[in-house]
């Protein structure tokens, strides 16, 4: 199996640098630029997390406001994915805690494949935060381990093991299923 | 081991040109990663996120900074939602079955097993359809899927007749049961300690022995291991084997110091195995243990009786007689593996019995081999032929 391009490959890490410096100066179209090149990912993100189009849309311009507000706090030579995926995850967090229990919209498929999404779903629901963000962000957005390392702040190596971990505990159901 | 590209490498392929069990492995991983990238990936439109950074050059530049969605993005959200989920069911549709005949191949070295015997750790609960089916049997799904994978858990012992079963030791030595029977004999004889220091002091002498049969009291029919030989300054470890566990000390002696032939072993490699083997007292006296193990009639333990283990080492060059270093070593049939170290060498212990080596290194061909482990094994010399790697594309 051949290694995948992140589908938002990061910026080149000095470019990045100088815009994050314009935008913490106040410079909104530098902030902007930071945003275009980030905004599909973040609500990839939003959307693994939330799962629901309506809150990963909610989540990803709540995500964008506190980001513009919050600008000022990045540490020189952080990086601004890990950083606003940061936001991403403790509001999708919230979302989803707010909204446990509500009905989930009924897709149009086979009964058996829903149930099968659904087995799935459940298995990925009972992961913690950390391993259902790695998921998401190996699986969806295809990001390197190292990259979902300093997304999730863990130490070099620490994303492998969790998601060999939560690859485990998510493809036990469908053996079960099937 | 997961392959999903993140750490592939020359080695890895290797290795799954070997290992039949981690390509299905693969395979299925791979199918649960293309399910879930189907579930969990919503890729809007060009006019979601043009409506997006509308929004978002709007608040930058009228400071607003309430969270609400803007109507403009609410209502391409709601264009846009149907037709996305209508295209991610799609995909997930397209996805399951193919997961399902994944997920149904067998596992080469799995034996089917009853649905009841099935470990359910970690699993969460099934989701009940409405009908109720999924408390019923589904013969016609797939019955060869319910598998269990026969990595390192042990199995049971059968099931003894309830009647006339002593209180045994487990089969497996529990690092667990092991710790608790040690703590509950330390406790026992501190508790005796305390109890009968005051009567040893009111006798003015200590009585060799009074602790091991106030503990073996609590066991009466059990005979006692110490036969109060004549007072050693050091007892050995062997002499202080807890008394509440009599069965268990004739099998782990014959296990540690089985019926060797001293000529088959040189006497470097005799001092090794002493030095693993804690229960030899000393290299000195082995009189003074032998005739113990040989005289206790070895009561009939077979689930006691661990396999027994043996040393195989060797090293590994390649064609010019230099030592490869890094190489993989491996028992297939054991799953024990080892990688040589700067000389080339490597050490394995395994359970003594016909196994089937695997060398693997990258650069060389793959040299598998037959060999009989023995409790001592003389070093093995692999010799590596260099290959040619073609480059991959």
């Amino acid at each position: 199996m051949q290694a995948q391009d992140p589908r938002t490959p990061w910026m080149n890490a000095a470019d990045e640098s100088v815009l994050v410096l314009k935008a913490q100066k106040g410079d909104r179209r530098a902030f902007l630029d930071l945003l275009r090149h980030y905004h599909r990912a973040v609500y990839r993100l939003a959307f693994a997390l939330t799962r629901d189009v309506h809150s990963a849309a909610a989540v990803t311009c709540v995500a964008v406001l506190k980001a513009k507000e919050g600008v000022r706090y990045i540490a020189e030579g952080q990086r601004f994915f890990p950083w606003i995926a940061g936001i991403v995850r403790s509001l999708a967090r919230a979302r989803r805690r707010g909204s446990e229990g509500s009905p989930r919209s009924s897709p149009r498929a086979a009964p058996g494949v829903v149930q099968v999404a659904d087995r799935l779903l459940r298995a990925m629901d009972g992961l913690d935060p950390d391993a259902q963000a790695a998921v998401a962000l190996r699986i969806v957005e295809l990001l390197p381990y190292a990259e979902i390392d300093a997304v999730l702040r863990m130490k070099p190596g620490s994303a492998l093991a969790l998601l060999a971990e939560a690859r485990d505990r998510l493809s036990a159901p469908l053996r079960s299923a099937a | 081991m997961h392959l999903d590209g993140g750490v592939e490498s020359a080695l890895v392929r290797l290795h799954l040109d070997d290992c039949e069990q981690c390509r299905l492995e693969s395979v299925r991983m791979a199918s649960t990663d293309d399910l879930l990238a189907a579930l969990l990936t919503h890729e809007p439109d060009e006019r979601f996120f043009a409506a997006l950074e509308a929004f978002l050059e709007e608040r930058l530049h009228s400071g607003d900074a309430s969270e609400s969605v803007p109507p403009a993005l609410e209502r391409v959200i709601a264009a846009e939602s149907v037709r996305l989920e209508a295209h991610r069911w799609a995909a997930v549709t397209q996805a399951v079955p193919s997961h399902l005949a994944v997920a149904t191949l067998a596992d080469p070295e799995e034996k089917p097993v009853a649905a009841e015997a099935r470990p359910a750790a970690r699993e969460p609960q099934p989701v009940a359809p409405p009908g109720g089916a999924e408390s019923r049997p589904k013969p016609a799904m797939s019955p060869g899927a319910l598998h269990v994978t026969p990595l390192p858990a042990p199995k049971r012992a059968p099931a003894r007749p309830a009647a006339s079963a002593p209180i045994r030791p487990p089969a497996r030595r529990d690092p667990v049961g092991v710790f608790i029977g040690i703590a509950v004999v330390a406790l026992v004889l501190v508790v005796a300690g305390l109890v009968l220091r005051p009567r040893a002091r009111a006798h003015e002498a200590y009585v060799p022995g009074v602790v091991d049969r106030v503990v073996n009291a609590e066991e009466a029919p059990a005979p006692r291991i110490v036969e109060s030989p004549p007072p050693a300054p050091q007892p050995a470890p062997s002499d202080v084997a807890p008394p509440s566990l009599p069965e268990v000390a004739p099998a782990l002696a014959q296990v540690s110091s089985p019926p060797v032939t001293p000529a088959a072993v040189s006497p470097a490699q005799s001092a090794a195995s002493q030095a693993k083997v804690p229960a030899t007292p000393s290299p000195s006296s082995p009189a003074a243990v032998r005739p113990r193990v040989s005289a206790t009639p070895s009561p009939t333990v077979p689930h006691a009786a661990a396999p027994e283990r043996g040393i195989l080492c060797g090293r590994v060059r390649d064609e010019s007689g230099m030592p490869v270093v890094g190489a993989q070593v491996l028992l297939a049939d054991v799953r024990v593996g080892a990688l040589t170290d700067r000389s080339g060498r490597f050490c394995i212990s395994v359970p003594v019995g016909s196994r089937t080596l695997s060398v693997i290194a990258l650069g060389f061909t793959t040299e598998r081999r037959l060999v009989e482990v023995a409790r001592s094994t003389p070093e093995l010399a692999v010799t590596l032929r260099s290959a040619a790697i073609q480059k991959s594309q």
